[in-house]
């Protein structure tokens, strides 16, 4: 379970997050709707420890991660809490110098497993996300946008983590290539049991796929009362 | 000022923290003694023929005064060794391939590259930063000592060729007046450049920030900081050898 409490983050001056209480509970879709800019992307961070906040705790799995950002001697037990987690970032974020295969390798690089047993992680994991086994040995310059996203799908999911975050998944992409990326969101939380946190503006693929929903409005967190006047919290 | 070189100084630490990780995988240096040191033979040839020749050029004007022609390699080899091919070619080198990685590095922090290494559990100062060090540290000596060869033969070519120099009195010279402690002192040097090089070139490229602009502000900060950090160090060991 992730639960937050009193969180906020400025950048400089500027107020970003402010008194932030979060909970997700496990094998839920959690989605955390708002418009460009209102911080979504910085809670996702924080969460993850790729950004220490100001005030407040984070907790994974009963595990006070806001203590392990700060000190460096307690690095080796965020990296530990950070490998429960897959995170699929907004532009995909693969490296451009390994192919496909290695990309997803990266993610089993602490398991140290022979090379055998990765290959054949990376393929079930691609197979999972739907892409054929040529895609393995391309390159990032050589995908599509779509393409790219569903890799660093397979990434994240590589390690067999027990959440998934994903930033903005369906933003850049076709109408078809959104709908693979909501139904697959929805058969990765149910057939790997995770939790999936999705931050998104993306009302679609929030009432959709969308469990529990949060609005980050105003530097704060709100829970609509009904999916179906999500429209309303835009205004 | 004193910020930034303490915050450099704490990077190149924490990047040799990651000494461990490398051992287990020595393919990453492998792969950037590739990528900075075999890919950089054409450009390090062409420079090392112009140097040879053009060192052997400006000897043989200043020994119009009439002095023997052997001069043009004890003077002439004697300087390629010692100053011209370390200094000149650790600058190239600066250029070729310092702004490479920081470019590389800066691009890979804008687009989230370095925090998707973070989030999987990899230490990307450890996982990129190190192998670049490791692999600058070596590939600056070793293309010194090639550009070392490449212009002492250029400069005897020149020699013979443009100026009327025959090459038994070349060799004569430089066999004569070259030392081990010149060959030493040149490039005792180099492996420091290197590590300069590297460990700023990739220094600047994590410190990225702000999308392209960022990268390009990034790259002239490495290539003026790790040139200026390259005149000063070479200026410390001609004082330290030969005072």
């Amino acid at each position: 379970m992730i639960k937050v409490s009193g969180l906020s983050k400025c950048f400089s001056q500027q107020k970003v997050l402010e008194g932030i209480d979060f909970e997700a509970q496990d094998g839920r879709r959690v989605f955390i709707l708002g418009k460009s800019g209102s911080g979504k992307t910085v809670f996702l961070k924080c969460i993850l420890g790729l950004l220490v906040p100001d005030t407040g705790k984070i907790f994974i799995d009963e595990v006070d991660i806001t203590r392990l950002m700060v000190k460096p001697r307690f690095k080796r037990k965020l990296t530990r809490i950070r490998q429960k987690i897959g995170y699929v970032f907004q532009g995909s974020a693969l490296l451009d110098s390994l192919s496909v295969a290695n990309n997803i390798a990266l993610a089993l690089d602490s398991k140290k497993l022979p090379w055998e047993e990765q290959n054949r992680i990376i393929d079930e994991k691609l197979d999972l996300v739907g892409l054929d086994g040529d895609v393995r040995r391309k390159y990032p310059a050589q995908l599509s946008g779509g393409m790219k996203k569903l890799v660093a799908i397979a990434r994240a999911i590589a390690a067999e983590p027990h959440y998934i975050f994903y930033d903005e998944p369906t933003t850049g992409l076709d109408p078809a290539m959104i709908a693979r990326i909501t139904k697959l969101i929805i058969e990765l939380s149910e057939k790997l049991e995770v939790t999936s946190l999705i931050v998104t503006h993306d009302m679609g693929l929030a009432r959709r796929a969308g469990q529990d929903i949060y609005f980050l409005k105003n530097y704060t967190l709100s829970r609509p009362r009904r999916i179906t006047r999500l429209e309303e919290l835009y205004e | 000022m004193v910020r930034q070189l303490g915050r450099y100084v704490l990077f190149t630490l924490r990047a040799f923290g990651g000494m461990g990780y490398v051992l287990r995988r020595p393919e990453l240096v492998l792969k950037q003694v590739y990528t900075l040191g075999l890919l950089s033979l054409p450009v390090i040839s062409f420079a090392s023929i112009f140097l040879g020749m053009v060192t052997a050029l400006m000897v043989a004007y200043q020994l119009e005064a009439g002095l023997p022609k052997f001069y043009v390699g004890a003077t002439g080899g004697r300087s390629i060794l010692i100053e011209i091919a370390p200094l000149v070619i650790s600058l190239l080198v600066v250029a070729r391939v310092g702004s490479n990685i920081t470019a590389r590095i800066g691009t890979m922090k804008v687009t989230e590259q370095i925090d998707a290494l973070e989030t999987m559990g990899i230490n990307s100062v450890h996982y990129l930063a190190l192998p670049i060090i490791l692999a600058s540290i070596v590939v600056v000596p070793a293309l010194v000592i090639y550009s070392d060869f490449i212009s002492l033969v250029a400069a005897a070519v020149s020699a013979k060729v443009i100026v009327n120099v025959p090459t038994s009195q070349y060799i004569f010279g430089l066999k004569r007046y070259a030392t081990l402690n010149d060959v030493l002192g040149g490039l005792l040097k180099t492996p420091f450049f290197g590590l300069a090089m590297g460990s700023i070139s990739v220094y600047y490229g994590f410190q990225t920030e702000l999308g392209a602009e960022g990268v390009g502000k990034s790259v002239t900060a490495s290539v003026v900081t790790s040139a200026a950090l390259i005149m000063i160090l070479d200026f410390i060991v001609a004082f330290w050898m030969f005072r």
